[in-house]
């Protein structure tokens, strides 16, 4: 099942207000920032993970995506810029 | 047609780079059996100069194009690569290259002489002829203007509106200077 991460209602980030061990069914109330790459989108944390199953290497990522590097590294940057306003407006 | 108006974001770049060389010969290679003296990017003139002059004149275009594109890129972005602008400039060529024989077509060629030598002596029916030249030589030109640009776009990243303008201001201005860079 996938986390939602935007309020259904008025778009805005949801944040976490319980926590729950699966276990013993102890829960944990209060108000906690989803951490940044939770905020990203499904597409956009695929995107990472997929970096990382590459090596960091955007040359082959563009490979198996069948774009050129270019393209590759522009969407990259677009991610980079992404993050660092998350975490500029919303550190966690 | 999305791969063909942006060949820099959907192809290898070595590929490109390959493409990109091989069209350069045959610009040269048709340039001097047609006669044709590239001026730059964007202008070509009839000329009887020798094959050394010709491709001289035609890498002066081209150099110049790159040279120009990668540091106002550079400017903007700066993990702008010189490879793709290379190719960005080389490919966009490919249009205007194959574009080069229907102006050698006699009856185009003739209005077209015509028409340079005395404006105010082109007939009506010339002047469909004309149009008729203008509207086959369109595409090509559009073509060119659009890989140059969305390979831009890609190589450099750029998302403003006034990037482009300036895209543009700059290609012309390039294109206007390049013949007076030095004489050939």
């Amino acid at each position: 099942m996938r986390l939602p991460i935007v309020c259904p209602s008025c778009e805005n980030i949801l944040k976490v207000s319980q926590m729950k061990c699966s276990h013993c069914d102890t829960a944990i109330s209060g108000n906690f920032d989803l951490p940044v790459l939770l905020r990203l989108t499904q597409e956009e944390q695929e995107f990472i993970l997929n970096f990382f199953l590459s090596s960091g290497s955007i040359k082959e990522m563009a490979r198996q995506a069948d774009i050129s590097y270019p393209t590759m590294r522009n969407k990259m940057d677009d991610l980079i810029e992404k993050v660092k306003t998350l975490q500029t407006y919303n550190p966690c | 047609m999305k791969k063909l108006l942006n060949p820099i974001a959907h192809f290898d770049e070595r590929k490109l780079l390959i493409l990109g060389l091989a069209s350069v010969a045959v610009n040269l290679a048709v340039g001097h059996f047609l006669g044709f003296k590239m001026l730059s990017l964007l202008k070509f003139v009839n000329s009887p100069a020798g094959p050394d002059i010709l491709a001289l004149s035609a890498l002066r275009a081209y150099m110049t194009g790159i040279v120009v594109l990668y540091i106002y890129g550079w400017l903007i972005n700066r993990k702008t690569r010189l490879l793709d602008i290379v190719n960005t400039v080389l490919v966009s060529m490919i249009p205007a290259i194959v574009s080069y024989p229907i102006v050698r077509i006699p009856v185009f060629e003739r209005i077209l002489n015509g028409a340079l030598q005395n404006p105010q002596a082109v007939s009506p029916s010339d002047l469909t002829w004309l149009m008729v030249f203008c509207l086959i030589m369109m595409p090509f030109m559009v073509y060119q203007i659009a890989i140059l640009l969305n390979g831009f776009k890609t190589s450099a990243h750029i998302k403003a509106w006034y990037h482009v303008v300036l895209f543009f201001v700059i290609l012309l201005v390039t294109a206007a200077f390049t013949p007076y860079i030095f004489k050939l």
